[in-house]
């Protein structure tokens, strides 16, 4: 009997001598530096547009009753909409509250600590945000890494059948489950990869372009229904780490699809198909608690942490266990597939 | 006795209501090159496919020097080196790619064994360049190479001379020769007779999904006399020759190589002189074997037809 280990090195060196293995992450540097240069380049022409702004900023230390006062109207108002959406009796009226709730909250920090809120005027504010952190959590690639992951899982589960190689991987000292598992370990860990890369360039191209003013001020986060100031640094992490499994979620989708299709067309194909048609499922969501079921509503999970829950009934735990049912669903429908069925020649 | 290498036991496979093949008992021996022989279509293919575990099992086991391919796979596939069908692999790899991959799959075969392989199959020409690049050809000799690499105690090969050359063929054989004489068994599919009589010690003969023989390659030959012989006779003039024969009331019948004729062997003479009193020059007169294999594979195939 074989070692699983050099079974999963096995998987991995398939993966790694395709040439588009390479390629993928070397997309998502460029695109992630691009996007950093176009939006600099925004960034300057908006702010050559209104250049007294930095002696606006000097100011405003003095006249610190301006911004609290925005803010207490502000929370009137917003208070008054959450109260009216709770009584409502329409699923679409109260979606906001969660965001509303945490907008509130995030005004009433500011107020407590007598801390004016970076996002209201501040010549360094941008299309990202104010800060070094704020900048590269809001900077998100999860969909490239989840078109790249898919692209990866689809050529190495469901491509070995339409290669025609699977036959020779199955008559080797490894039972089918094991080959199945060294696949799934091989994608997961690209998938990883591909998720550290474009944090890292985000990292670095954010400082390259933007700087890194604002490195030491916390991140205001929705942990739980109140508002916490987590250090920047762990932040983005927790972030980084939510968007990863948003998209182990959609690679469990292919991979599944690639089990049972054996069609590599086919599961990428309809993958991203519904990596795309699954948003519209929001949309019930919106308007249906029973919406919430239909897993694609519930995959941003990164949103209820740094901008409250997407629509009302729906905490992150909630989205979490749903999606886990569905994962746990996939893989044993491509575990199924995978065992029981003949290989074709 | 020594263990069998491979023995199946009334196996049987069903594909939705369908019965491909069923009753398939066979005894491989260590040291033996068996060949597998059945028209297209006869199950040839499907009861290799059980065997080294792409299908699975309807009815009945395999077991491969002991070990079931229903309970005990992974050990059962550790003895077992094979190509079914077209040798596919990765074609976006070198060869050697290839092959140092599915070495790490097998404990204790390293780098050198890779190379050793390369040499038996002789690619070491084209082993660094893309599989995409080779020959049908090539591919068969890179197939078998990761078929041999960890010295399997079974070699199952489906239609191994495929896209070879007569010389790749004769080495193909030699090389089935050295493995049996090393203790190895080898498990050749074809349809194709006449190599099946130059490269196998015995021959099981399957047709409708049903083994219908086993038998040595000698008693094939014998049984195929039946107590007659079949000759390839050219001479100066084959249609005097022709008509000659027709005189004797022998079967015989002109074709492009010569006339044909089937006769007892003591007969033999008779015709000579006959030939040689008619004034013909004889240039050559050989013993048809593959001929009248074919008959004899007709025949066993055909009285199976009748019989189910």
């Amino acid at each position: 009997m074989g070692n699983f280990l050099s079974l999963v090195g096995v998987e991995n060196t398939k993966l790694w001598k395709r040439v588009s293995t390479w390629i993928m992450p070397l997309i998502l540097a460029v695109v992630v530096i691009g996007i950093c240069g176009l939006a600099r380049m925004q960034t300057a022409m908006i702010g050559s547009g209104s250049v007294s702004i930095s002696a606006g900023q000097s100011q405003s230390k003095t006249v610190s009753g301006g911004w609290r006062q925005t803010l207490e109207e502000q929370n009137k108002v917003m208070q008054a909409s959450v109260d009216a959406a709770e009584k409502s009796d329409r699923q679409a009226d109260k979606n906001q509250i969660d965001s509303e709730k945490f907008r509130i909250a995030k005004n009433q920090y500011y107020l407590d600590h007598n801390q004016k809120p970076a996002e209201v005027s501040d010549s360094s504010s941008n299309v990202f945000g104010s800060s070094y952190w704020q900048r590269v959590m809001n900077f998100g690639m999860g969909f490239f890494i989840a078109l790249f992951a898919i692209i990866a899982c689809t050529g190495l589960v469901a491509g070995e059948f339409s290669e025609g190689t699977m036959k020779t991987m199955i008559s080797r000292p490894f039972a089918r489950w094991q080959l199945l598992t060294a696949k799934l370990a091989a994608v997961i860990g690209y998938t990883v990869f591909l998720s550290v890369v474009a944090y890292l360039v985000t990292l670095g191209g954010i400082a390259a372009f933007f700087g890194t003013g604002g490195t030491g001020t916390p991140v205001l986060m929705w942990l739980g229904g109140s508002v916490a100031a987590v250090p920047g640094f762990g932040a983005s992490l927790l972030t980084a780490l939510l968007d990863l499994l948003s998209t182990i979620v959609y690679l469990l989708l292919a991979f599944c699809l690639s089990a049972v299709s054996r069609s590599r067309a086919l599961a990428t194909g309809l993958s991203i198909f519904l990596m795309f048609g699954g948003s519209f499922t929001m949309l019930i969501a919106d308007n249906f608690s029973w919406g919430k079921l239909i897993f694609f509503a519930d995959t941003a999970f990164s949103t209820f942490v740094t901008g409250g829950a997407p629509f009302y009934g729906i905490t992150l735990g909630l989205a979490l266990i749903i999606c886990g049912v569905y994962c746990a669903a996939f893989l044993a429908s491509a575990y199924v597939a995978f065992t029981k069925r003949d290989v074709a020649g | 006795m020594p263990e069998m290498v491979l023995r199946t036991e009334n196996l049987r496979k069903d594909i939705g209501s369908k019965n491909i093949v069923s009753d398939i008992n066979l005894d491989i021996r260590p040291g033996e090159v068996f060949g597998f022989l059945g028209p297209n279509g006869a199950g040839k293919t499907t009861t290799i496919r059980m065997i080294v575990g792409l299908s699975k099992i309807t009815q009945g086991d395999i077991f491969i020097s002991g070990n079931s391919v229903r309970s005990r796979f992974r050990e059962a596939m550790r003895d077992v080196g094979c190509i079914v069908e077209n040798p596919e692999l990765y074609r976006y790899m070198s060869g050697l790619d290839n092959l140092r991959m599915f070495a790490r799959l097998y404990k204790g075969v390293g780098r050198e064994r890779v190379d050793e392989v390369v040499r038996i199959v002789h690619l070491e020409d084209a082993i660094r360049d893309k599989v995409k690049t080779y020959s049908l050809g090539m591919k068969q000799r890179l197939g078998l190479a990761q078929a041999l690499l960890h010295r399997p105690r079974l070699l199952i090969l489906d239609e191994p001379t495929n896209g070879l050359d007569p010389a790749g063929i004769r080495e193909m054989r030699t090389l089935f020769r050295d493995l049996a004489d090393q203790g190895a068994a080898v498990f050749v599919s074809s349809h194709i007779l006449s190599e099946m009589q130059m490269m196998c010690d015995r021959v099981g003969i399957i047709n409708h999904g049903r083994m219908v023989a086993v038998h040595t390659v000698e008693e094939l030959t014998s049984l195929s006399d039946g107590g007659g012989v079949q000759l390839l006779v050219r001479t100066g003039d084959n249609a005097a020759a022709l008509q000659c024969m027709n005189g004797l009331q022998m079967k015989a019948s002109l074709d492009s190589d010569g006339v044909h004729v089937a006769t007892a062997p003591e007969r033999v003479p008779e015709l000579v002189r006959a030939l040689v009193g008619a004034g013909l020059d004889v240039y050559a007169m050989d013993t048809q074997k593959t001929r009248s294999l074919e008959d004899v594979f007709m025949k066993l195939t055909g009285e199976e037809k009748q019989n189910g």
